[in-house]
């Protein structure tokens, strides 16, 4: 039981040394992972590369804004948003897609109702009808 | 053996003891040498930071306007807005005490069914009611009017209180230009309304008036509320010793200076914590103005299985005073705010995560009044031991198991949300609308 109690505190404690890890990360935010990865481009399998920006660049917690997507083949399929640690629940809005056909997509509206982490997901079909997805870590909210 | 017939939820317990007594010595040192909050605490709480001055609500084109406020800050209290002219919004959203209601279910033309929330910070609010049927201060004021357990009135009965006033029919006209000729009982009735029963004789006056006669007495209505809603976007109340805490870290100082009690910051410690309470409750309202299911309690007097926020979506779509109506000022955001709001089971149970500021004049608290005291409610928070009784508990809310002294710092904390008094002349009736 001693040992039992000892490894309890142990980690009852180690989550303020997890915390003390945090604040020593770049990013200075409690609520992201230590792994969170802010690039804004990434590519598929297949080697389709896909990038985003949103409209406003920053962003407010709870307020629409636009996601754009740029992508080099394939035709962009759904794109969505997601929060891990809230049960893999996403938005509380369904955005629509604004393909150019040129390879940029608007989806729109946005909300990120909650703050912390998210995952932007994007789907394609590439040039041989095979679904590919690509994940992005963001941030809510400035 | 023996760890392995420990129940999950014994060992959860006996890790939240081992770190309370592990790390009690760490906090007593923290204690002993003045508080002072880790960057990311700080990162966390400087989010909540208030802007005294509400957004404009542009699809009311008044609610900026003095005169607009003014006769609105008259009709809230105008008990001519009542079929028994007994009734005010004053008669539930009580000044004397926080704008809510110290019962848990107001009583006017009949007892309600869910409590009366706050106006106070209304103007911050993006959705309205606990199951979000509205998405304007405007929208919102106008069921409540129209409600035979409520107000008791009919939008006929409101125009025409506008209209036989001199006083209330000329700080309208000042406002929002001339009134309909109401004189002609033939074409306006004293009292009518839309009715979902066709043999109401609300109704049966309403399906007798002419179409455009009928659009016309809808906007005097409307604007009774557009002024109503001008009014309650004044009723700000901010400036708490929270808000000198964030001073104070923007001045550096990471102690967060004396503006709230040692006591204080623990709890603050904790909100921002693994508790989660900061997710929710986040922004200068501490409120992510959306919805959750956090698992409450039956309690008499609500429906305890009310779908909640699943159902309020319904509501507000099919509401002819939402924004994307023909009654609102500027429909130009809502296609984006209303045109794909997502409608699922998640969302059964769920109600609007209500502000944490100026919680001290506004016991009860939750949708049904369900807690008389902030330590009930925190106490719910911490312990987290029933089903949900209808959908499914909010993830991020787990079990905290805090002690008597933590719920008591948490209590110590949201009470240091409480903010200077709203200006008293903001808080009764004007002697005129003008």
């Amino acid at each position: 039981m001693t040992l039992l109690f000892t490894a309890l505190l142990a980690l009852g404690c180690g989550s303020d040394d997890t915390k003390a890890d945090h604040d020593h990360h770049d990013h200075h935010d409690s609520t992201l992972p230590d792994d969170f990865d802010d690039s804004t481009e990434q590519s598929t399998e297949s080697g389709i590369v896909v990038s985003y920006s949103t409209d406003p660049e920053a962003l407010t917690e709870s307020e629409e804004f636009s996601v754009i997507i740029t992508h080099s083949g394939g035709v962009i399929t759904e794109v969505d948003a997601t929060m891990p640690s809230h049960g893999g629940h996403g938005m509380n809005v369904s955005p629509d897609l604004d393909d150019d056909g040129e390879g940029t997509v608007i989806a729109n509206p946005f909300q990120f109702h909650m703050p912390g982490h998210w995952e932007l997901f994007v789907q394609l079909e590439n040039d041989e009808g095979a679904i590919e997805t690509v994940r992005f870590d963001m941030a809510c909210c400035d | 053996m023996r760890l392995c017939a420990l129940t999950w939820p014994a060992v959860t317990r006996l890790l939240a003891l081992a770190t309370l007594v592990g790390c009690a010595s760490q906090g007593d040192s923290t204690k002993r040498d003045q508080w002072a909050f880790s960057e990311s605490q700080i990162s966390l709480l400087m989010r909540h930071q208030f802007d005294p001055i509400p957004p404009v609500d542009p699809t009311n084109a008044v609610s900026d306007d003095p005169a607009a406020q003014k006769l609105g800050q008259y009709l809230f209290f105008d008990t001519g807005l009542s079929g028994s002219g007994e009734h005010s919004c004053a008669s539930c959203h009580k000044p004397e005490h926080g704008f809510a209601d110290p019962e848990r279910f107001s009583t006017t033309e009949a007892t309600a069914t869910r409590h009366t929330p706050t106006v106070v910070n209304s103007g911050y609010n993006r959705w309205f009611y606990w199951d979000g049927r509205c998405d304007s201060l405007w929208c919102q004021a106008a069921s409540p009017l129209e409600d035979p357990d409520e107000h008791g009135t009919n939008r006929l009965a409101v125009a025409h209180h506008i209209h036989s006033d001199d006083a209330l029919s000329e700080a309208y006209t000042t406002i929002f230009g001339e009134l309909p000729d109401l004189s002609d009982s033939e074409r306006f009735p004293l009292n009518a309304m839309p009715t979902d029963d066709p043999t109401d004789p609300l109704g049966v006056a309403w399906s007798a008036m002419d179409e455009a006669d009928a659009t016309e007495a809808t906007e005097v209505f409307i604007n009774v509320t557009k002024a109503i809603g001008a009014y309650e976007a004044q009723l700000v109340q901010g400036d708490a010793p929270f808000d000198q805490l964030l001073e104070a870290f923007e001045d550096g100082d990471a102690t967060g200076g004396s503006a709230i009690s040692d006591e204080a910051k623990a709890g603050a410690a904790l909100f921002v914590g693994d508790s989660n309470c900061w997710a929710c409750h986040s922004g200068p309202t501490f409120t992510n103005k959306e919805f959750h299911n956090v698992a409450l309690p039956a309690v008499d007097g609500i429906d305890n299985e009310s779908p909640g926020r699943h159902t309020g979506i319904d509501a507000l779509l099919s509401n002819p005073f939402n924004s994307w109506g023909e009654y609102s000022d500027d429909v130009s955001n809502a296609e984006e705010k209303l045109g794909h709001l997502v409608q699922s089971p998640e969302q059964l149970g769920t109600f609007k995560t209500p502000s944490l500021r100026n919680l001290m004049d506004t016991a009860p608290y939750m949708h049904g009044g369900h807690f008389d005291t902030l330590a009930e409610v925190v106490e719910h928070y911490s312990d987290m031991n029933d089903p949900p009784l209808v959908g499914h508990r909010e993830e991020l809310l787990l079990p905290q198991l805090w002690t008597e002294e933590e719920i008591a710092q948490v209590v110590a904390f949201l009470e240091s949300l409480q903010g200077m008094p709203i200006d008293s002349r903001l808080l009764s009736q004007p002697d005129s609308p003008l």
